[in-house]
């Protein structure tokens, strides 16, 4: 494949970083920027919420507001609290949102990512529902191969299987699983899998105090990515 | 009205045949390109349009539609599918660092006899397995592949890489990007270079099925050829990793 044709296909990111993470946390009311004193959890959900605001306006100014103020609340986690799981976590869906932003420059931030999702599994593998392994094989499924970028499916794959591993129960992880095999391993396998992970949404309740309507949205999301994942299937 | 104007406007495909970006997401890239391309053509500005397709049978469908004049092909997509679809290059693309031509390179696990014996009851794994033509005529400096080595085709060279790298019966045909970085791989001592092939071309804009009038025809190869010299048209030709087009010069025969 030529050079071109790899650098049109880093487009397929869009969206890698929002669509992989869990609903963001409560970030504090109103905060336009992150405030001292927040905690990982919180600064993640800034981080999180900004990259839900991407997914919803085209405005260009308001779209590199969103990306600054997302970058800065990462940067702010990596340097006060260097040990925790989910600053790192923040940090590489800001790289994920930057590529997008950066196509030209994709291929090194999705390496970054990649890296950085490593980082937050080695430190907070639970984070989020598996979220670290979970985004890192979406990542690895989705970017540009190598030698361009860290495209992946046998080491997606192995992500995939540690996010299900670490929590079978939260259907991303089911979805994500199918979707990779459905590439590395085959379609009778993903298809199995994708039946799990209806069954997971239909069992899903919500992961603590979410209100019902948005543990609905969330349900009727999942399932809807299901069955994208068995059309792509046939 | 000039009769460029009044031709019907102009469709021009990519076609990334096992590549992993969908059409959507590459929209804007190539709707860029087509929008200056068109305006360096002297084209209304809806004169000509542009969609990228990763899928091989997709891309063929595509083609195959009346309003698909104009394609962007990697060159065993040519080789593979340019008899039957009618492909005339108007441009061939310089693509940094290999420029208008790259070599293939073969790559067989360390210590496995040589091709083409060598090759006897393997599969020849390569993101251009799609375009069989392509890699027998590209292959043909190593002698004529046994009649029992299989081509298939991947987008995933890392995985057929490692799979040859642990003696599996595969051999990977690499492009020249892929060759270069293979020393950068953790098994990479697991494998040698075997083979590499005559310089051929990268990819190539062509016509399909003789659909663009002469006169549009003319008008959009030297648009092509004179791209990089507008800051607009070297922008749009940066954003696809592109350094310009050059005239046409294709091997004798494809794969040498």
């Amino acid at each position: 494949m030529s050079r071109p044709l790899r650098a049109l296909a880093v487009l397929a990111l869009a969206a890698l970083a929002a669509c992989a993470a869990g609903p963001p946390a409560q970030p504090p009311a109103g905060a336009a920027t992150p405030a001292r004193g927040q905690s990982p959890a919180q600064l993640l959900a800034v981080v999180q919420r900004d990259a839900d605001g991407l997914d919803q306006t085209t405005d260009a100014a308001a779209r590199s507001r969103l990306l600054t103020e997302a970058a800065a609340a990462a940067r702010q986690c990596m340097a006060q609290f260097p040990d925790a799981g989910a600053c790192p976590y923040a940090q590489a869906q800001v790289q994920g949102l930057s590529a997008r932003a950066k196509p030209v420059e994709a291929p090194g931030l999705l390496k970054q990512m990649v890296a950085s999702l490593a980082r937050a599994e080695a430190r907070e593998p639970d984070l989020d529902h598996a979220g670290p392994a979970r985004l890192s094989a979406i990542v690895l499924l989705r970017a540009p191969p190598w030698p361009l970028g860290p495209g992946d499916v046998d080491t997606a794959l192995s992500a995939a299987q540690r996010a299900v591993k670490l929590d079978p129960a939260y259907p991303p992880n089911l979805i994500t699983l199918g979707a990779v095999q459905a590439k590395a391993v085959g379609a009778a396998t993903a298809r199995t899998t994708f039946g799990q992970a209806r069954q997971a949404v239909q069992a899903w309740n919500g992961a603590g105090s979410e209100p019902a309507a948005e543990v609905a949205a969330e349900r009727g999301k999942w399932l809807a990515q299901i069955e994208q994942g068995l059309h792509d299937l046939q | 009205m000039s009769s460029l104007v009044a031709a019907a406007a102009s469709l021009l495909v990519f076609c990334a045949p096992g590549y992993s970006g969908t059409s959507a997401d590459a929209q804007p890239l190539v709707g860029e390109f087509a929008t200056t391309l068109a305006a360096a053509a002297g084209l209304p500005a809806d004169g000509l349009t542009a969609v990228y397709d990763a899928n091989e049978q997709s891309d063929l469908q595509r083609l195959a539609a009346p309003d698909a004049d104009l394609a962007f092909v990697p060159y065993p997509f040519f080789v593979q599918h340019g008899a039957a679809l009618h492909l005339a290059p108007l441009a061939q693309a310089d693509v940094p660092p290999a420029g208008v031509r790259q070599h293939w390179t073969l790559v067989m696990k360390r210590g496995r006899p040589a091709p083409p014996a060598g090759l006897a009851g393997m599969t020849v794994i390569s993101t251009a397995g799609y375009a069989q033509d392509f890699v027998r005529d590209v292959l043909r400096g190593v002698g004529p592949l046994p009649a029992n080595t299989t081509i298939t085709a991947t987008g995933q060279v890392l995985s057929a890489l490692r799979r040859t790298a642990t003696g599996e019966p595969v051999a990977v045909l690499l492009d020249q990007e892929q060759a270069a970085a293979l020393g950068s791989l953790p098994f990479a001592a697991d494998l040698q270079s075997v083979a590499t092939t005559a310089a051929v071309p990268v990819a190539l804009v062509v016509s399909v099925g003789g659909r663009v009038p002469k006169a549009r025809a003319d008008a959009l190869q030297k648009a092509l050829l004179q791209l990089s010299g507008s800051a607009q048209g070297a922008a749009a030709l940066g954003r696809l990793r592109l350094k310009g087009f050059v005239a046409p010069h294709l091997p004798a025969t494809p794969g040498s």
